[in-house]
Formats: C-alpha cells, sequence, structure tokens
C-alpha cells in the first residue's frame, strides 16, 4: 500500500515537472522575403524525380491526362522525370494526406479549395515571373493572391473558368419556334433567352408527355450554380469581413422565390445530386428527355460524345454523327432573369422586363504542394501545361473554358460566352478563403428545402416573401455556427 | 399402420406455412433478381428502367466492367479486396480460435478481467477511432498498404471470441484430463483432441473472418488514398449514380462467391453460431 | 546458506539478497539462481528499455504534455512539431512503460518463486524448462500475448488517443502544421452549451435510443418467427427454402442498402410504379431531404432484410438442440401450439441468446451503415446540426469528424457515447441470467 502512494506521489511530480517545462515558448514560422520563398524553384530540375499529378476526373477518364503526362516526361527525359498520375479521389484532401506524404505533388482544384490549402500553408506561392500570365484577366489573377510575410504571393496558376452556361439541343426546338418561340424576332428561341419563357416551355413539355420530358433539366440541389439566383438579385457572399455574411440581403428573397417556381416545374427528380450526371443522358438520348440544361461547360464534350453515339446508333456514319452532334448542342449564355422575379408571366418586352443574370463562378488552377520533394520538377509540370498549346490541347480534350482571354477568343464558343460574362462582371467569383468551405453545405440545405417544398411537400411552407426570407437568415445563421466552431474547435 | 385422414384445419395451415414461406421468398428474392437483371440493362443507369426491369438487355456491363480501367480498375479492386480477405481470414481465424480456446480452458488470475475488457473495448464501434487509427497507420507508414488493413481485421476479430469460446465451453473437460493423464503436453492437447472436434466451429470463424474484410467499407475507404490499393466496396462507392448498371455487375462478382460458400457450409454456419451462442 | 533459505520460507520474501538484486535491476538475481540464459535476456531487456527511454521515451512523454513547440513552415520546406503524431507517439510511450513496469513486476516474482523452488530444495529449472512450461501451465501467455499486443495497438490506444483528442483543440483550423493544445473540458463545454449542439443531440439521442429498441425487437423476434416458420413439420424442401434468407444473409451489407436505396428513392422503381398505379399522391417520396419517418421505416426495413437471417440460423440451430420430451408432454397437457412457444420455446431460446440480444442491441445502436447508404448525400435537416432527421449518433459522429474535420468535438461526443453506451451494456450483461451461471455447464 505505502509502496503505492509513493510511487503515485513520484509520477506526479515527475508529470508536474513535464507539464512545467510545457508551459516553454512556442515559436511559430517567422518571415521571409520573396527571393528566400523561390529559392526552391531555382536551378535545373530535380533528376529522376517522380512527381503524382492530381487532376479532375473528367481528365483521367478521358485519358487526357496520360497523354499530357507521357508528353511531359518526354519532353524532360534528360531529368529522367516521371510525372505519373496521382490516382486518387479529385477532391482528396491535402490537409489530412499531404503531412504525412501521401498527397499529390501538383493539383488541380477550384479556388475555393485551393486557397484553403493556402490559407493553411500546404501549397506553394508560385514565381509568378517564370509563369506566362499575361494575357489571365487580373480579377482571375487575384482569386489566388494570398497576402503573406507582407506578400502579394499567387498560390495557382489559373487554367480553366467555372460558371454556368445554358446547353440545348437544337435538334430539339419545336418546328415552329420561329414563329411561336421567337417574340422579339432576334433569332434567338426565347426559351434560351429568357427565364420566363424557359419556364413556360418547360411547364408545356412537361404537360404535354405527362412528364416522360423535360424543358430544362439541372439539379436543384446544386448549391454552386443555384446560388446564382441570389446573387442576381442582390446577395452577396462575405462583405468587408467574414462577419459580414450577405446571402440574406435584401432581394435575395426574390431570387429564392423564383428558383423555388423553377423547382415545382422540374420536379423531384431534379432534388438529387445524381441529377448533375444524369443530365448526361437526358439531353443526349434519342428519346430526347431533357431539352436543355444548366450547368458547367465542363460537360460539353461528354455531351457531344453521347449525343454522336445516339446518332450512330440511328444509323449515320461516324463523321457525320459527330458533325451533327457538335451543330446542335448549342451553348449560350444563362437566359436572363425577370426583374420583378416572377418567372411565371408572360413577357412583353424582354429588353426592358430582364436582364442578364449574375452567375457563381470559379476558377481551377494548378497549385503545387508544400510537401512535394521535387518543386522544381513540379513547376516545370505546371509550367508545361499552362503553354498556350497545351492549354488548348486541354480544353478541346475537356471542354473546359481557358482562363487566358486570347485562347478563349481564339476557340469561340463556349469559351468565348463565358469570357465575355467575366469581363462584363457577371461572374461572381467564389471567396477564396477558408471560410468558404462553410457556406456550401447550409446552401446546399436551403435549396434541398426550398425546392422540396414546392415539389413533395404536402404542406408548403414558403409561399410568401417573409417565408423565404426567413429561410435566408436562417441560412446565414447556419453559416455562422458552422464558422464559429470551426473556430472553437 | 394408421391411415392419415384428411384434416380441413391441418391442410389449412399447411397452406398459411406455404404462403408464408412464399412470401418471405420473395421478399428475400425479389431485391437479388432486380439488381441482377439491372446489371445487364442496355442503358446503364436506373431511369431507364421500364418499371422494374430494363427494356434490353446485354452483356455490355460486363464488358465495361473489366475493360474500362480508366474508369474503374475492378480486376485490381477485386485482387486487392481477395488478398485482404484470405490473408485475415487465416491470420483472424488462427487468432480467433487461439483466444477462445485459451480463454475456456484456462483458469487464471485475469481471465475475467480480459473478457470484461473485452465486453467494453466491443461497445468502442471500431470507427469511432476511425481518426486515431488514421494517425496510427500513417505513423506506421501502412496507408495505402492492404497489409495495414489485414493487420486492422485480424486485431478486430481476435475481439470476437465470445462465440467460439462458448463453443469451447461444450467440449467436456473430462477429455482433456484424460489426455494430461497421458503425458501430453497442452500444446499436443490442443493440436489432436480440440481442432478435430471443433471442425465446424473453424469453418464458422473462417467463414466470418473471410466475410469482414471482403464486404467492409468504412476502415479501406479511409486507409486507403490510392486508387490502386482500393478494395471492391471503396471502388463500387465511387462510382456514378449513373453507372448503376455498372456497380450491379460488379455487386454480383462480390456477392456470388459469398452466396456459395454460406450455401455450401450452411449447415457449419448453422451449427457454429449456435453452439456457441447456447452456452455463450 | 540452508539456515537462511529456511529462514526465507518464513519471513517476508524481500529479505533475500537474490530477490533484492532483482529489484534493483531485472535479471540479476536470476543470474545469481544460476539462470543464467533467463536472467542475460532479463538484463538485456532492461538495458534496451532504459536505453530507448533515455534516447526517445522521455522526449516522447515531454511531447505529449507540450504537444509541439516549433511549428513547421510547409512552403519554406521548414518541418516542425507534428502536435498529432506526438499525442501518438506519447500514448505509444506510456504504453511501453506500463508494459516494462509489468515485465518488471513479473521479473521480481520469478525470482521469488525459484529462490522458493531452491528453498524447498528442489533443482533449478534451466532455460529449456522455463520454455517448457510456457507449452504447458503458461499455455495462455503464448497463445494470449500477439491477440493482446495486436489489441493494445489498434484497438486500446485508438481510444486513449480518441479520449485524449476530446481534450485538446484539434480540427477545424488547428490541423498540423498548426499546433494543437490542451484545453481541458473545452469541447465538452461547447457541447452541452451550444444551443446547436445541445438541441441536435437530444433529438437524435432520442431517435437512436428508439431504433436501437425497434430495431433489436424486429430482428431477433422476425428471425425466431422466421426460424419457427421454416422448422413447421408441414414444410417440405426446408433446405431450398432456406436458401432465400441465406441470399440476403451473405450479400455484403453495402451492397444491399445501395440497391435499396436505389429502388426506393424518386426516380426509382418503387416510387415510379405506385405513382403509375395511382395508389399514392404525386407529392410521394420515400428518400428526399425531409423524409423523416418513410426514411425511418425504409431503415427498420433494411434492417430487418440483413439482420433477420442471422439471427434466424442462430435459433434454427437452437431450436434443433431443444429437447422432444419436452414438446411431447407438454402436448399431452394439452398445451395448443401458442402456449407450447410462450411457456416452452421461448424461455429455452431467451435463455440461451441473451448475450446476442445485448450484442444485437450494441450493433444496432451503432448501425452507421443503414442511414449512410440510404440517404448518400450529406444534407443537414433544419433543427439540426451537421445532422440529418434520421441520423443516429454514429452518423453525426461521422458528418462532424470526417466530413466537417471537428475532431476534438467528434471525440468528446464519442466520449459521452461510450459511456452511455458501457453503461447499459455492462448492467444488461452482469445481471444476465448466461454470465451468472457461466461455469454450470462445465
Amino acid at each position: 500500500m505505502n509502496r503505492g502512494k509513493v510511487f503515485a506521489l513520484c509520477l506526479a511530480a515527475a508529470l508536474s515537472a513535464a507539464a512545467l517545462t510545457a508551459c516553454g515558448e512556442r515559436t511559430s514560422g517567422g518571415t521571409f522575403t520573396y527571393e528566400e520563398l523561390m529559392a526552391k524553384f531555382e536551378g535545373d530540375i530535380e533528376q529522376n524525380a517522380v512527381i503524382r499529378v492530381l487532376d479532375n476526373q473528367m481528365a483521367v477518364e478521358t485519358g487526357h491526362l496520360q497523354e499530357v503526362l507521357d508528353a511531359f516526361n518526354e519532353r524532360y527525359a534528360e531529368y529522367n522525370v516521371q510525372a505519373v498520375d496521382a490516382n486518387m479521389d479529385q477532391y482528396v484532401d491535402l490537409e489530412q494526406n499531404g503531412p504525412d506524404g501521401y498527397g499529390p505533388d501538383v493539383l488541380y482544384q477550384a479556388n475555393d479549395m485551393l486557397m484553403r490549402y493556402a490559407e493553411g500553408g500546404h501549397i506553394l506561392p508560385l514565381p509568378t515571373e517564370q509563369l506566362d500570365i499575361d494575357t489571365i484577366p487580373q480579377t482571375v489573377m487575384d482569386v489566388y493572391k494570398l497576402e503573406t510575410y507582407g506578400l502579394d504571393l499567387y498560390y495557382g496558376m489559373p487554367v480553366a473558368q467555372q460558371s454556368t452556361v445554358l446547353t440545348y439541343r437544337k435538334d430539339l426546338l419545336p418546328a415552329n419556334w420561329e414563329e411561336e418561340w421567337d417574340d422579339n424576332q432576334n433569332g434567338i428561341p426565347d426559351m434560351v433567352e429568357t427565364m420566363n419563357e424557359l419556364y413556360a416551355y418547360s411547364k408545356q413539355v412537361k404537360e404535354s408527355s405527362s412528364g416522360a420530358k423535360y424543358g430544362l433539366y439541372m439539379s436543384l440541389v446544386d448549391q454552386y450554380f443555384n446560388t446564382g439566383y441570389l446573387l442576381s438579385y442582390g446577395a452577396y457572399v462575405f462583405g468587408e469581413t467574414h462577419d459580414d455574411i450577405g446571402l440574406a440581403a435584401d432581394g435575395a428573397e426574390t431570387g429564392l422565390d423564383l428558383f423555388r417556381d423553377l423547382a415545382g416545374v422540374l420536379g423531384s427528380t431534379c432534388i438529387s445530386q445524381n441529377a448533375t450526371t444524369q443530365v448526361a443522358t437526358y439531353l443526349t438520348n434519342a428519346a430526347g428527355t431533357a431539352f436543355c440544361t444548366i450547368g458547367t461547360p465542363d460537360w460539353l464534350t461528354t455531351f457531344q460524345e453521347n449525343l454522336t453515339a445516339t446518332y450512330m446508333r440511328d444509323g449515320m456514319s461516324e463523321k457525320e454523327a459527330a458533325a451533327a452532334a457538335k451543330e446542335n448542342l448549342v451553348v449560350v449564355a444563362p437566359p436572363r432573369l425577370p426583374k420583378d422575379g416572377d418567372i411565371q408571366k408572360e413577357l412583353t418586352n424582354i429588353e426592358e422586363e430582364t436582364f442578364a443574370p449574375t452567375t457563381m463562378g470559379g476558377v481551377n488552377a494548378f497549385g503545387i504542394s508544400s510537401y512535394t520533394k521535387y518543386p522544381k520538377a513540379s513547376l516545370a509540370f505546371v509550367k508545361f501545361v499552362s503553354e498556350y498549346e497545351n492549354l488548348k490541347w486541354r480544353s478541346e480534350a475537356l471542354g473546359a473554358v481557358p482562363a487566358r482571354t486570347d485562347l478563349a477568343e481564339e476557340l469561340g464558343g463556349v469559351s468565348e460566352v463565358l469570357s465575355e460574362r467575366v469581363s462584363e462582371g457577371l461572374v461572381y467569383m467564389m471567396p477564396s478563403t477558408r471560410d468558404t468551405q462553410y457556406i456550401w453545405d447550409p446552401l446546399s440545405s436551403l435549396f434541398n428545402d426550398v425546392a422540396t417544398d414546392n415539389t413533395t411537400r404536402d404542406a408548403p411552407v414558403y409561399t410568401t416573401k417573409e417565408a423565404l426570407k426567413g429561410a435566408l437568415e436562417k441560412l446565414v445563421s447556419d453559416i455562422r455556427s458552422a464558422m464559429a466552431v470551426g473556430d472553437i474547435s | 399402420m394408421k391411415r392419415t385422414l384428411f384434416r380441413p384445419e391441418r391442410a389449412l395451415k399447411t397452406a398459411l406455412v406455404y404462403l408464408l414461406v412464399l412470401l418471405v421468398s420473395f421478399l428475400f428474392a425479389f431485391p437479388c433478381i432486380w439488381l441482377v437483371l439491372s446489371a445487364f440493362n442496355a442503358e446503364g443507369d436506373l431511369l431507364t428502367l421500364n418499371g422494374f426491369f430494363p427494356e434490353r438487355y446485354s452483356l455490355d456491363t460486363f464488358r465495361r466492367l473489366f475493360t474500362e480501367t480508366n474508369k474503374y480498375d475492378y480486376p485490381r479492386w477485386f485482387g486487392n479486396t481477395l488478398f485482404v480477405a484470405a490473408v485475415s481470414c487465416v491470420i483472424s481465424t488462427f487468432l480467433v480460435i487461439a483466444v477462445a480456446y485459451t480463454i475456456s480452458r484456462y483458469r487464471f488470475k485475469s481471465r475475467k478481467a480480459l473478457m470484461k475488457a473485452t465486453l467494453i473495448l466491443g461497445i468502442f464501434p471500431n470507427f469511432m477511432n476511425m481518426t486515431a487509427l488514421f494517425v496510427i497507420m500513417t505513423q506506421l507508414h501502412l496507408i495505402n498498404n492492404l497489409w495495414g488493413l489485414v493487420l486492422l481485421y485480424s486485431s478486430g476479430s481476435a475481439m470476437g471470441f465470445l462465440v467460439q469460446k462458448g463453443f469451447f465451453d461444450t467440449i467436456p473437460g473430462t477429455i482433456y484430463d484424460a489426455a494430461t493423464l497421458d503425458g501430453a503436453s497442452d500444446f499436443r492437447v490442443f493440436v489432436s483432441i480440440t481442432l478435430p472436434l471443433s471442425k465446424p466451429m473453424i469453418v464458422y470463424t473462417a467463414l466470418t473472418a473471410f466475410v469482414w474484410p471482403w464486404a467492409d467499407f468504412m476502415l479501406p475507404s479511409m486507409l486507403l488514398v490510392d486508387k490502386s490499393s482500393w478494395t471492391v466496396a471503396v471502388g463500387l462507392n465511387s462510382l456514378d449514380d449513373s453507372e448503376f448498371s455498372v456497380f450491379a455487375a460488379g455487386s454480383m462478382f462480390v456477392a456470388v462467391p459469398i452466396i456459395a460458400l454460406y450455401v455450401a457450409l450452411s449447415k457449419y454456419l448453422i451449427e457454429g453460431g449456435s453452439a456457441g451462442a447456447v452456452k455463450e | 546458506m540452508q539456515a537462511k533459505h529456511q529462514s526465507f520460507a518464513r519471513g517476508s520474501p524481500y529479505s533475500d539478497y537474490r530477490v533484492r538484486l532483482s529489484c534493483i535491476f531485472m535479471g540479476l538475481g536470476q543470474l545469481f539462481c544460476r539462470q543464467f540464459v533467463k536472467g542475460a535476456l532479463l538484463m538485456l531487456f532492461e538495458i534496451g528499455s532504459i536505453l530507448f527511454l533515455v534516447f526517445q521515451g522521455v522526449e516522447n512523454i515531454i511531447g505529449l504534455f507540450t504537444l509541439g513547440t516549433t511549428e513547421g513552415v510547409p512552403i519554406m520546406g521548414i518541418e516542425g512539431d507534428n502536435s498529432v503524431s506526438m499525442l501518438a507517439w506519447g500514448i505509444t510511450t506510456l504504453f511501453l512503460i506500463a508494459f516494462f513496469v509489468l515485465a518488471y513486476h513479473a521479473n521480481i516474482k520469478d525470482v521469488i518463486f525459484t529462490v522458493r523452488e531452491i528453498g524447498r530444495g528442489s533443482r533449478v529449472r534451466n532455460f529449456r524448462e522455463s520454455c517448457k512450461t510456457l507449452l504447458n501451465q503458461k499455455f495462455y501467455v503464448l497463445t494470449l500475448a500477439l491477440p493482446l499486443a495486436f489489441v493494445c495497438i489498434f484497438n486500446v490506444m485508438p481510444i486513449v488517443f480518441t479520449a485524449l483528442v476530446a481534450f485538446t483543440n484539434y480540427g477545424g483550423e488547428i490541423v498540423p502544421p498548426k499546433l494543437v493544445s490542451w484545453t481541458g473540458f473545452q469541447s465538452f463545454r461547447v457541447i452541452f452549451t451550444m444551443s446547436e449542439y445541445i438541441g441536435t443531440m437530444g433529438k437524435i439521442l432520442v431517435w437512436n435510443v428508439l431504433w436501437a429498441f425497434g430495431s433489436t425487437f424486429l430482428v431477433y423476434f422476425g428471425g425466431l418467427g422466421l426460424a419457427l416458420l421454416y422448422n413447421a413439420k408441414c414444410l417440405r424442401w426446408k433446405r431450398f427454402w432456406r436458401v432465400f434468407p441465406m441470399l440476403a444473409y451473405a450479400i455484403p451489407s453495402f451492397i444491399t442498402l445501395t440497391g435499396f436505396c436505389f429502388m426506393f428513392c424518386d426516380s426509382g422503381p418503387i416510387v415510379g410504379q405506385l405513382k403509375a398505379l395511382g395508389w399514392v399522391k404525386e407529392t410521394f417520396t420515400i428518400i428526399s431531404y425531409d423524409s423523416k419517418w418513410s426514411l425511418r421505416l425504409l431503415g427498420f426495413f433494411c434492417c430487418a432484410w440483413i439482420g433477420v437471417p442471422s439471427v434466424m440460423f442462430l435459433a434454427t440451430g437452437i431450436l434443433s438442440n431443444a429437447s422432444k420430451d419436452m414438446y411431447e408432454a407438454a402436448r399431452l397437457d394439452g398445451a395448443n401450439a401458442f402456449q407450447q412457444f410462450l411457456y416452452l420455446t421461448l424461455p429455452f431460446v431467451l435463455f440461451a441468446t441473451t448475450p446476442v440480444i445485448i450484442s444485437t442491441f450494441i450493433n444496432q445502436f451503432n448501425n452507421f451503415s443503414i442511414f449512410y447508404f440510404l440517404r448518400p448525400e450529406t444534407v443537414y435537416a433544419p433543427g439540426y446540426f451537421n445532422a440529418n432527421s434520421s441520423d443516429l449518433l454514429i452518423n453525426w459522429m461521422y458528418n462532424l469528424t470526417v466530413e466537417n474535420g471537428l475532431y476534438s468535438l467528434g471525440s468528446a461526443l464519442s466520449l459521452i457515447l461510450f459511456a452511455f453506451m458501457a453503461l447499459f451494456s455492462l448492467v444488461a450483461y452482469v445481471t444476465s441470467p448466461a454470465y451468472k451461471k457461466e461455469d454450470t455447464y462445465r
């Protein structure tokens, strides 16, 4: 018994001694000059480097990434560099896997993800003087800017723009569209020009096919794209500080009401993330289940491939089918919204009564992990993929919209549409900060809630503007709680 | 011999039993049939089903499953799963039988404490510790490593020895006493007497030890970052929902071997499971 | 010499010089008992342990308290302290020290045993004989060592780790390379004071308890009922019919659940057919964003589909052990089938399967996969913080830690959950007849 006590006392003494030493100063980072930060990129690239490249799913699945890797390895054959597919889930968490050496060396992500890593110090600031960024608009570059050690540093090499476009099937237009669906006689079908007409057309298609077909088909729970309806009517994400969350700003409820009406005509099958992938089938099948969709331009290549396959099944030759698919899938800017938010009414003057919508946008870029053993080889790879020719290659293979304006002009089509929208200030760049991660789940819940309200709910609750305003205020308070908890923990 | 007369109430009872059995069989069989037929759906996604079943059937899904390795490296996932399941099965069976036998046969000081500790640890579900396991596995450099999974499954199953212990409890102690009097060492007793007697139990243990890693999703999804080390469960769950047919086809190759094993060994399964439970 | 040993047999064992030597340094006493190999091995062990402690152990223990002092700067390639791995290594070192203490204790006991043997005049065991006892009286040491080590590393250590993380601020923005620090009961304070948490916890806990009781009841009596049905005398081809539940038993549950999710979702065949038949309204839905009871009921159904067969096979085995005479006697006494079930079958099966009921209850209480796979999208319902109305505590914990990286809060929550469960099942188990009568069957 006695011995036990002595032992316990000794242990307690030892522990408190250790606890005291624990109170010593904690040192953190220090500051560095630009030259010091960039020193790791100086000089020839490493011999026998192996760099793991994480690209998005589409680049991997289409085989584009492998081709790029092969081309890169060939060019740097003298250094025996081996760039390989990181072969991970495209949303793998660098914060969790990087420090232990299981993350990728080079990663392709959207700006909210990359800049979250930048704030945590998980990715490297890039030597912009070595990169070809002259033709990238400053607004796009700013997305990747972060003040570190008193310096404005850029953490990503912007490659592709992300925002919303409308894609429709020209061959599915009603035969008499020029008479019936072109009130302003500008040669653009009204249902892809304004949301009111698109709503009316969707309703008509749905009713005449008794629910088997859709005019518009898109995911109602895609928080990223649907936030555009709030932004168009005056909402914003963060104001001067992150305490100022503007998603419930005056007017946002009008946008939410419009979204609710839209949900009513789309139906409950669209209240699912699946709808985002489902549309690739619906828009391109022989039956023509969907006439158009609103979403990312990244899908265009997939749409074209699927439609080509459909046409070939109908008896066209491969060449004809490919040409017809390219011809029939038209990409335009997202439809104009009514100023008063009422999409059910008939428009009399399109110019007067509607406005071009603001959409949420982002910029995808290549970044370099802080934990890479081969910064020089990684930088060489980033330089390689951001060369003009290789960006063009990427855009053509994957339908990505380039961040470079000169390339966007050359490519035309969807790239030009989106580029113009960016320069007109109609694309709201999602904030490049860690706090952005806290808005997505609450937003997703909001859109789920409101869309469900007008589709499968027996007793709808969001029938008034006040109720919608309440939902938005709840959204903001949910985001605040999420941020607060993130700070505490 | 007395001839059985036709008795209406007995006939009614028989009819009722058959009706119920048919209903139950339908409830169990229908989802399986549905899943299998979906695998042969030519269109590939859920919404192209006509009512419950596909309009056109084709083998295309299976071709894609094994050839489109850019999208899903199914053969590799399958191989990984087989490796993990087989190795953990061998190690776990060995450990579980050894522990159960020891706890059942020997009376030593910390025996009850060990059993109680096992019970308490069992309450703590495995992946409440997910974060901790991830950290420990990174320190041991066992991320992306199939052996890491094998270790976890083996150690996890070692805690599930209670059923086997219950079985060993039913072997009368007199057998052991006789053998020990003959001068056999305890190790020899175990090998030459206990093991042959417990064949159903060993089959049961091996089967359950195989099925857990074979069908588990949580651990591999946490610990396998690199796609080339994925198991089937992680791989299939990463598929887009529009790839429903591929999911169904992939599932078939996971489920069929297990079903075959279970049906073939059902005798052992029933004996083993209940023998342990009755006198646990 | 002889006299001294005689006195030791009566007095304290610590008066013997060899025992004292072993108390001072492991193995010394054994050496003086002429057990050279054993003594040398023990000394080597102590030297190794001391070396480890000096060169690594002390640092690890200090690290456990400080959780790191220099913050790393990954962008400059400056590797700082990784608080999380320091925590892990600190715990490992504590475990090793505990093991060392145990080994030291065993060493003293061993030398006392040997000295006693010498005192009785027996021959001292040589190393080979010592090893041989491992195969006999101490066989359990041999078989339990490896599993115990495994369980310590992969089950106990993670639990200790999780428990300690609950008292830090690890998670959210505080992840390596940032330094984690000890924050005492802050996580618990957050859980019990932030209205989001306490409200969500209350709602989820009520549903979780309901779920655990409901599903255990369903699975258990469903299985028992099926076993009785398949045992009916008038049923032929029993082996054939049993294949169907075997299907459900054998298919991995992630497949079953994903399949059911597809089957019952809005675009799936069930909802579609019901609508086509006009049996339900156009707004009918089973799995949707805010479906509460429809999804919960589906959860019960899927749980039964998966769980009933295993109980059924168990009960089938048990029923075949039931004595036929008992039923014959009851039948002669005029008991009908229902009475037979109520007074003979049920008590017998219930007694035999109490541990199964408890383990089923624990498994159902922590049934993660049901609602994880049935509601594949991460959406949070109004009134719930980072959770949905069908989520169990375990799903909530997953959302907090894996989805949102709030490790310390998740750990604190799992401690609370653990306390709750441990209390329940220990009471249930210790008071169960099967546990009390454990040895009556030998």
